[in-house]
């Protein structure tokens, strides 16, 4: 190798090096999440006190950097519940109540392992609610008088 | 699939502190540390692998330091970001404390769960520290329920029966099955979440990267030993009061154990 080439050779290492250097600069310029929250809605809402056996509901997962600054997950998020016989939860953080009791529902970022869970009471399914009725008119002829 | 086991008989230590010794609060019937997540937990070695750090791509017979890394996990996930210690920590860990050379297939002998906790609690795992271990009495449940909710969880070993491999593959509940026989493997479990309230009681459990659920009949059946792991992450940040644990006569314990 001549010594032009080992030069070029040479500059070429080191352009490389230098843009290794200033990308994980610039990787590290970001911000890094460093909390987690997770809610559980209802009707578009903080999720009460209790819900009844069949309520559906929703979530919100949502990170933090340490300046409180929201950032998107980084990786695929997992969602589930601890007790599936009270709550089941489904891969986009959609609930149902299924059964009486207490469980937790979790999020989890997959790409970073951040977590949070919120919790949930069950109770038994009310009373039966009428939705529909019908109404029978009886018309009983009477003897007309002469 | 044919993975690795690795746990060597129990060794016991008259030594060893007895969680009969202290007041502890009674266990809530339902407790799931593991938080129900259905995820790869990580084979950490003790089977398939992907050969990155060198160990055979069929795995070792880590298991013991498998249950460790995934100790670290429940108590990691509990606290707001779940860590999963990487497969180099794992190896290491298992060349430190059961003697493995890296290419050398005769020193993978498995280790036993007594003297890898000793070591873990001396030195760390992956920066992961011990503050000590007590065990359980055998065959209490209520103190494998305490464990798991004021600890986490609970390291145990079992001896295996031929029908446990495929149980587990098939992810139903793992129940004792009459007439099985055992394998003549030990394997190295990590505990953390029980139920008392279905009709079937089971311990949830992390093993080959699986989260899986025992009956209590089957960890009263196959368990050969148990230990309470005291872990300075989980501790410090669930604030476990006196009235829960009995942390004076620990620490006093611990104390003359460790001096």
């Amino acid at each position: 190798m001549s010594k032009h080439d080992q030069d070029m050779l040479k500059a070429v290492q080191d352009i490389s090096k230098w843009l290794e250097q200033i990308s994980l600069a610039i990787q590290s310029l970001k911000p890094k999440a460093a909390e987690a929250k997770f809610q559980l809605q209802y009707k578009g809402a903080a999720m009460p006190v209790t819900v009844n056996v069949g309520a559906t509901g929703t979530s919100i997962f949502q990170e933090f950097a340490a300046d409180g600054s929201s950032i998107a997950p980084i990786g695929p998020v997992d969602y589930a519940s601890d007790n599936t016989a009270v709550a089941t939860i489904d891969a986009n953080g959609n609930w149902t109540a299924v059964g009486a009791g207490t469980c937790n529902c979790s999020a989890l970022d997959t790409g970073n392992g951040l977590t949070a869970s919120d919790g949930a009471t069950v109770n038994t399914a009310p009373p039966p609610v009428a939705t529909s009725a019908t109404f029978q008119l009886i018309v009983t002829p009477t003897k007309r008088r002469k | 699939m044919a993975r690795k086991y690795g746990k060597l008989p129990a060794v016991l230590d008259k030594r060893t502190l007895q969680m009969g010794r202290y007041t502890l609060a009674t266990p809530p019937p339902y407790v799931q540390w593991n938080r129900g997540f259905n995820i790869d937990w990580g084979m950490m070695l003790n089977g398939p692998n992907n050969g990155s750090t060198g160990a055979p791509t069929d795995g070792l017979g880590d298991c013991v330091e498998a249950a460790k890394g995934h100790a670290v996990q429940t108590w990691t996930l509990d606290n707001g970001r779940l860590v999963t210690p990487p497969d180099s920590v794992v190896l290491s860990n298992y060349e430190q404390n059961g003697g493995y050379v890296l290419g050398d297939p005769n020193t993978d002998n498995g280790e036993d769960e007594l003297s890898s906790l000793k070591a873990w609690r001396k030195g760390d795992f992956g920066g992961h520290k011990l503050s000590g271990f007590v065990d359980p009495a055998p065959g209490n449940t209520v103190h494998v329920a305490q464990s798991i909710w004021l600890f986490a969880g609970l390291f145990t070993g079992i001896q295996v029966p031929e029908s446990f491999e495929d149980q587990v593959d098939s992810g139903q509940i793992i129940d004792v099955v009459p007439n099985d026989s055992l394998t003549g493997e030990g394997h190295a479990l990590w505990l953390d979440g029980h139920d008392f309230i279905s009709k079937v009681p089971t311990f949830s459990f992390k093993t080959w990267g699986m989260l899986r659920k025992m009956t209590v009949r089957f960890f009263l059946e196959y368990t050969d030993e148990a230990h309470c792991l005291l872990s300075p992450d989980w501790i410090n940040s669930h604030g476990i009061s006196p009235s829960q644990f009995d942390f004076a006569t620990l620490n006093a314990d611990l104390a003359q154990v460790t001096a």
